[in-house]
């Protein structure tokens, strides 16, 4: 809290409580009361302060004083980290998300079982934060029954048993297919070589499969085996030490090739990656550049791309259900394909692009011609102020309490999602409640005009309430409308303001002026970085490299593309290298 | 306790490693108690449930749901445990209230909290150990909470040293988070809770296995208990070696998962202890299906698989102490359709509905809680007791109701003031049953210090928090 208390002006502490019901500090989207960050004991982060209006720089690193050997290599793009800037990096459990692409990549398995059998993963907000993971019983039988149905489901589709198998056995004693099928499928599960005595470990169970008669039996056992195994349910970083440097490890080809594949892929890497990875190409920022443009063009990515911004920005999980859920979603994903894969547009283009996905079920709710497709159309929504991402279903469920939009939740979200900016909650001994009982029968308007009345309370609730206010025509389902709910005398206006960077009305409005602004890129920046490490808790050397990063793009913002920004990350020398986690 | 099983066809085999094979329904039949078994002394057992609700919604009284009016013996039964009346179990209930955590911003109490209240109180209540300070402080145990207190006192050689389980399913909005934290040598470990009924049944009946009877089942059965031994010791040797290759934080990871895949194949080689009163049920398939936000998730249905497996465990002495979740901290849980109410989920109803749909959400938490009460009340012991007369539970609640520590409102369920503490059972004759302990102003954890001694403990302390309430003990 100290470093937020120097960077803010005394008055932002002065704001009272939203009158929401339950605080700006709570909300449905972040129930952990998590802006972005949290240390271990679940204490915020703050970010420390940038200029003019933002409450923190994204990187969190301004004013972090230099440390020797930071100015790295200039790539194409610009300066990468050198390998002296690693991050820490500990054993990273697969996720919930990950696991289920493994098992679609390796078996050909997209049934995605995995949810609701092993545990959630803590969203920090991404679901690959290793440092909040911990073994349990729950995830290994878990993990057990996942593998054994996994497994059965692929002993009962013959054609795709055959594919993974690779061979056809001679009889049921065929060692030498038994053999190619371990060494093959292992090389891919364990994302490395096996090693002679695990090839031997695993053909032993061969021998079960001749005693009961079966070559399969022995493929079923051996793929429970791999997919229960620790080389595959952790992604295992060693290294090789890195001289003069204690602690620094330089990771070995197919190291980097699983860092790549599990950031660009969410999944496993390929056949084609480990053969990369196996001739000593990952070594090289050139080497690394070339595997990820590779990986950048399979659909994979497109996906991996959608789940980023996603559990970034909260929408993973809706409020709404059914089939509603799933236009939204889909119509999220496609935006993410089209503007970063198909057009290979700006990033920034996400919050301004003028056409939406929509399907009958989503058409209806945004008052649409109906499309006529179960599967969806592009056509532009005929609101002029439903545009981009910010107009989308899925991020208008953000930010809001369960009966209606919070024009204060929406704003504190607009501000700690997409620009990075820490806002404190209400200070203690305010009455939310009180204030959202008070006078019920008053338009939103002026109850919460009311509110911002009381000089304490309108320092920081001027920097949330007038963005949320400028998205009220658009409800918590993502419906347009013209009053409130229940109220049919409460015209909505729709105006709004985000302070420091002017009016605006309706999501269109509002993706403009942020994308308009620059101060989208570099929350990007920090996001990604926090993403592609799997660490929510970023220290000084995270946050150097996030600087770094930051000015990297600082003059091309207005260009910057989200997949040149994922082959910078993964090309930089620290990504080839790891820092060893100090136990605790 | 001597537990001879006779079971006539042989049981689950679909647990045994990473196997699955076709089995005919599960059945277990038991000699007649008191046939064979030995008579002695039933064990106590212990359970430890928590629910991230308060005890009454904003503006209205916390005597409207949770607390009697009345105190001693003979109450009545109040709105919100009006369900454990109906299942007949009222009067092996008592409720202790009164109860207070104090809060400061920088809590200099023992076992005090922070301003907030989600998030901020199950460290002192289930640990005994204070809050973080500020504003934005968080209380998760630093400690080991009283269920793994207990374990480590009465667990004894029990096949599971405890069940960890929560009702709430994987999946809702809110997130995850234990209940169960078990200091180790300097280590405080989380114990996930399983959140699926499949699983638990799975991971319970793993080490539930009779031996079969005729010689084909025999030689069938110890073919498939080599398949999966051979599976898991390639994962558990695969394991070791890995650990020997990396650095000490991960040295650590990477041993719990190794614990947890031995603890598996343990199971592989277990027999039973059933007894008279030891009996299966069937699988229950596949769990409720799971939508996005607040919906429900057929908490109900899940509510009787692990209520059954509870009371199963405690019957078989396959464990001694289940740690029974409710649900999350601030709790996000849908209610089952028609259930009455304005917003879908308990916690926003804490805040926007009438004082007796609130009740009636605490209720329906309160009969999930009870439903494992029922049925250990209905498992005999050979002594012509039952398994609840030996069992202390426990229903902690995360808020109870008065002034709002983090927004100043005096009529609040953000507020932990008037807590309460709900324990069933008679610990073997130890606690009161069916009594109502005014213990205003005592912390909760003194609570739960008393039932500790009352399953036998010399407990004067948790965490930071001392002393008990006699009141609540015979």
């Amino acid at each position: 809290m100290r470093r937020l208390l120097v960077a803010l002006p005394a008055a932002f502490f002065a704001c009272s409580g939203s009158i929401d019901g339950d605080g700006a500090g709570r909300s449905a989207q972040n129930p952990d009361n998590v802006p972005v960050v949290r240390d271990k004991d679940g204490k915020v982060l703050p970010n420390p302060p940038g200029a003019g209006v933002s409450m923190g720089g994204p990187g969190g690193a301004t004013g972090t004083p230099n440390m020797p050997g930071v100015t790295g290599p200039s790539g194409p793009s610009g300066p990468t980290a050198p390998a002296s800037m690693a991050a820490v990096s500990g054993l990273h459990r697969l996720s919930v998300r990950e696991y289920d692409n493994v098992l679609r990549d390796l078996l050909g398995d997209s049934t995605r079982p995995s949810a609701g059998v092993m545990p959630d993963d803590r969203r920090m907000p991404f679901d690959n934060d290793y440092t909040v993971q911990e073994p349990s019983n729950a995830l290994v039988v878990g993990l057990n029954i996942v593998a054994r149905e996994a497994v059965d489901r692929l002993m009962t589709d013959v054609p795709r048993r055959d594919m993974v198998v690779g061979c056809k056995p001679a009889a049921a004693t065929d060692a030498t297919c038994f053999r190619s099928f371990i060494t093959r499928v292992g090389r891919l599960a364990f994302r490395r070589s096996l090693l002679p005595a695990e090839i031997m470990k695993f053909e032993s169970l061969a021998a079960l499969g001749t005693e009961g008669g079966d070559f399969y039996l022995g493929v079923k056992l051996a793929l429970n085996a791999f997919l229960q195994n620790g080389n595959l349910v952790y992604r295992v970083e060693r290294g090789t030490p890195v001289a003069g440097n204690a602690g620094l490890f330089k990771l070995v080809g197919t190291e980097v090739a699983s860092r790549m594949s599990f950031f660009l892929w969410g999944s496993m890497p390929d056949d084609a990656l480990l053969s990369v990875a196996e001739k000593g190409d990952l070594n090289s920022a050139d080497g690394v550049r070339t595997a990820a443009l590779r990986l950048l063009k399979d659909p994979r990515a497109q996906a991996l791309t959608d789940s980023f911004h996603a559990l970034w920005m909260g929408y993973e999980t809706l409020t709404v259900g059914g089939t509603l859920a799933a236009a939204a979603r889909a119509e999220t994903a496609a935006l993410m394909g089209r503007v970063i894969f198909t057009e290979r547009l700006p990033w920034r283009d996400l919050f301004t692009f003028g056409e939406a996905f929509v399907n009958d079920t989503l058409a209806r709710q945004y008052a649409m011609p109906l499309p006529g497709q179960a599967t969806g159309k592009w056509a532009v929504p005929t609101d002029a102020k439903r545009r981009g991402l910010l107009g989308q279903l899925s991020f208008l469920t953000i930010g809001g309490s369960v009966a209606d939009t919070s024009p204060t939740l929406r704003g504190k979200a607009i501000r700690n999602k997409l620009l990075c900016q820490e806002v404190p909650p209400p200070p203690v001994m305010v009455d939310v409640a009180e204030f959202a009982k008070k006078n019920p029968t008053d338009c939103k308007d002026v109850r919460y005009a009311a509110h911002r009345a009381d000089p304490g309370c309108a320092a920081c609730h001027g920097l949330m309430d007038p963005i949320g206010f400028g998205l009220e025509n658009f409800d918590m389902q993502g419906r347009s409308r013209k009053t409130e709910p229940g109220k049919p005398t409460c015209e909505i206006k729709g105006a709004g303001e985000v302070m420091g960077m002017g009016a605006f009305s309706g999501p269109a409005e509002l993706g403009s002026l942020l994308a308009k602004s620059g101060e989208l890129e570099p929350c990007l920046v920090k996001q990604i970085y926090t993403f592609a490490s799997g660490r929510s808790q970023l220290d000084a050397n995270d946050s150097m490299v996030i600087d770094q990063m930051t000015k990297s793009i600082q003059d091309k913002k207005a260009t910057l593309r989200l997949d040149d920004l994922m082959v910078e990350v993964v090309s930089s020398e620290a990504f080839r290298h790891r820092r060893e986690e100090v136990a605790q | 306790m001597s537990r001879v099983p006779v079971i006539t066809r042989r049981t689950l085999l679909r647990g045994v490693g990473s196997i699955a094979v076709a089995l005919p329904p599960l059945e277990i039949m038991l000699r007649p108690r008191n046939s064979g078994a030995a008579p002695g002394t039933p064990p106590r057992r212990f359970a430890m449930s928590w629910a991230g609700v308060a005890l009454a919604a904003d503006r209205h009284g916390v005597d409207e749901g949770v607390t009697p009016k009345a105190t001693g013996l003979g109450w009545d039964a109040p709105r919100s445990l009006k369900p454990l009346s109906d299942m007949g179990i009222l009067p092996y209930i008592s409720v202790v209230s009164g109860l207070m955590i104090p809060w400061a911003v920088d809590p200099p109490f023992p076992g005090g909290k922070g301003l907030l209240v989600h998030f901020n109180t199950m460290g002192p209540q289930l640990s005994g150990t204070r809050g973080g300070a500020g504003a934005q402080g968080t209380s998760s145990p630093k400690g080991s909470t009283v269920d793994q207190l207990v374990a480590d006192a009465i667990s004894g050689g029990t096949a599971n040293r405890q069940l960890a389980y929560r009702l709430q399913a994987y999946g809702y909005v809110g997130g995850n988070g234990p209940q169960s934290y078990r200091m180790d040598k300097g280590s405080l470990s989380k114990i996930e809770p399983i959140s699926s009924p499949r699983v638990a049944y799975e991971a319970l009946f793993s080490t539930f296995k009779a031996p079969s009877t005729t010689p084909a089942d025999i030689a069938r059965d110890a073919f498939l208990l080599r398949q999966g031994k051979s599976v898991l010791d390639i994962v558990s040797g695969d394991l070791a070696s890995l650990k020997n290759k990396l650095g000490a934080a991960d040295q650590i990871r990477v041993q719990k998962h190794a614990d947890e895949v031995r603890r598996l194949e343990l199971g592989l080689d277990k027999v039973a202890p059933v007894g008279a009163a030891c009996k299966m049920f069937p699988n229950p398939g596949a769990d409720p299906a799971r939508e996005t936000g607040y919906a429900y998730a057929g908490e109900d249905m899940r509510g009787d698989v692990y209520a059954n497996l509870i009371a199963m465990a405690f019957a078989c002495d396959l464990t001694r102490v289940a740690s029974y979740m409710l649900t999350h901290e601030k709790c996000w849980m849908g209610l089952p359709p028609g259930f009455p109410r304005k917003v879908p989920d308990i916690h926003q109803m804490s805040h926007e509905s009438s004082g007796a749909e609130f009740a009636d959400a605490v209720g329906y938490l309160i009969k999930q809680w009870g439903k494992v009460l029922k049925k250990l009340k209905d498992v005999p012991e050979n002594d012509g007791s039952n398994v609840l007369d030996h069992t202390a539970a426990v229903m902690v609640f995360e808020a109870g109701h008065g002034k709002d520590s983090e927004a100043g409102g005096k009529d609040n369920a953000h507020s932990t003031e008037n807590m309460c503490i709900l324990v069933g059972g008679g610990a073997s004759g130890k606690l009161k049953k069916g009594s109502h302990v005014a213990a205003t102003g005592k912390h909760p954890a003194q609570a739960l210090i008393t039932v500790m001694n009352a399953m036998g403990m010399p407990q004067t302390a948790l965490g930071e928090v001392t002393g008990n309430i006699p009141q609540l003990l015979t």
